[in-house]
């Protein structure tokens, strides 16, 4: 048999199984979208003006005064975007948080640097959390009698249905879930009624003492407590 | 009587004008066929569900940055190539490193949902070497051309016939017997 005769044969077989990807994929694969658009939405526009117009020279031609009044205006505009900066500036060094704990092994993170992100010229202290980068952070939960596992966290409004797991191998419940840099409180869901925390961290609970668990997503690392 | 398909450029410009959730529809039209792809490149559904949904979130952020927009699937599958190609890479380096529980990470040809015939061929497969595989899975089970391929790959059309050649040899005498 001549290698094209044999390798169509091989393909017939392999294209005859009916392979798709589990139930909740295409939601699962939504939801990371909708958290990357929400972090950088002007990633994602179209420019409305064509590139070639920003380059066609123009001439200005204004009154001696006109000119004054500009250049009183361009300083207002500069002082006002000073002071912003200097606003950003403080309210990242309120929000910056300490260094997080080393990651546990009930999560795995990967993380997807945005294609336009530019690093800072001079980085800076304040500069190191990156606001446009989401973390691809798998979650598993080990529970051999559970017939249904789902994510609930702060990062899908501790929707019941929003993150199922999906059973790995026998007893080993896994989810992939893009989460923006930061501190996540979230708990398991099994079998749709029971709340666990995650064993493999420490528990925290809500005023309601209800467990839950916490990851931290960041650049310096990442860990539950 | 069916409905009007947009076609993909359509609904990039969609998906560009806001209309986040245009998407899904991009993600429905192809995620089969990438899908079949990874799962007989990496071996196993787990592998291949979290590097497709990796690559479609890749294809998502970069999609103003897709020229031609009218071939979104050529494009796409690139990045499921390519995404595909890292994990690969990273399991080798995670099987060497953890050698003494060789076992535990290699592809499990019955993961990958076929049975008889279909297990004897998973399993032929997963013994290739990773750029063999590639290419014999775009070649014969994608049917792509040569060209395509060497489009999708950035390696060029005599590497990758010397490469499905290589690839069917040694599926034959990994399968003698099973496929006549």
């Amino acid at each position: 048999m001549e290698d094209e005769e044999f390798a169509r044969q091989l393909a017939a077989v392999l294209r005859a199984s009916d392979e798709r990807p589990g139930s909740g994929f295409d939601d699962r694969v939504m939801a990371a979208v909708r958290a990357v658009h929400a972090l950088t939405p002007e990633a994602h526009e179209a420019p409305v003006t064509p590139i070639s117009s920003w380059h066609r020279r123009r001439t200005l031609a204004l009154p001696p005064m006109a000119w004054g009044a500009l250049a009183a205006g361009f300083a207002i505009i500069v002082s006002l975007g000073t002071l912003a900066t200097a606003h950003v500036i403080h309210q990242n060094q309120v929000a910056e948080a300490p260094a997080a704990a080393p990651a546990p092994a009930h999560v795995e993170v990967a993380s997807t640097p945005a294609p336009v992100a530019q690093p800072a010229a001079t980085p800076t202290p304040v500069a190191h959390v990156r606001r446009d980068t989401v973390y691809m952070v798998r979650f598993v939960l080990a529970d051999a009698n559970a017939h249904t596992v789902s994510l609930v966290g702060d990062f899908n409004e501790w929707e019941k249905r929003a993150t199922p797991l999906r059973s790995a191998k026998p007893g080993v419940w896994t989810a992939q879930v893009a989460l923006p840099p930061g501190r996540h409180e979230y708990a398991y869901v099994v079998d749709g009624e029971r709340w666990v925390a995650d064993p493999a961290a420490d528990d925290v609970s809500d005023d309601f003492d209800t467990p839950s668990s916490v990851v931290t997503v960041g650049r310096e690392g990442m860990g539950g407590k | 009587m069916e409905g009007a398909v947009p076609p993909d450029a359509e609904l990039i410009a969609t998906i560009l004008g806001g209309e986040v959730d245009a998407y899904a529809v991009l993600v429905r039209r192809y995620r089969d066929v990438c899908f079949r792809f990874a799962l007989r490149q990496l071996g196993n559904r787990d592998d291949a569900e979290d590097a497709l949904q990796e690559a479609l979130v890749r294809a998502f952020r970069g999609l103003a940055s897709c020229r031609e927009r009218d071939r979104f699937g050529a494009w796409l599958y690139t990045i499921v190539v390519n995404e595909c190609r890292t994990r690969a890479t990273r399991r080798a380096k995670r099987e060497r490193r953890f050698v003494a529980e060789a076992g535990d990470e290699v592809a499990d040809p019955s993961d990958s949902g076929d049975s008889a015939i279909g297990d004897e061929i998973a399993y032929a497969l997963s013994q290739l070497p990773d750029e063999q595989r590639e290419a014999f899975l775009l070649k014969h089970v994608e049917e792509l051309s040569y060209e395509e391929m060497a489009e999708i790959t950035g390696v060029g059309v005599s590497a990758l016939k010397m490469r499905v050649k290589r690839g069917c040899e040694r599926l034959r005498d990994l399968l003698e017997g099973v496929v006549r």
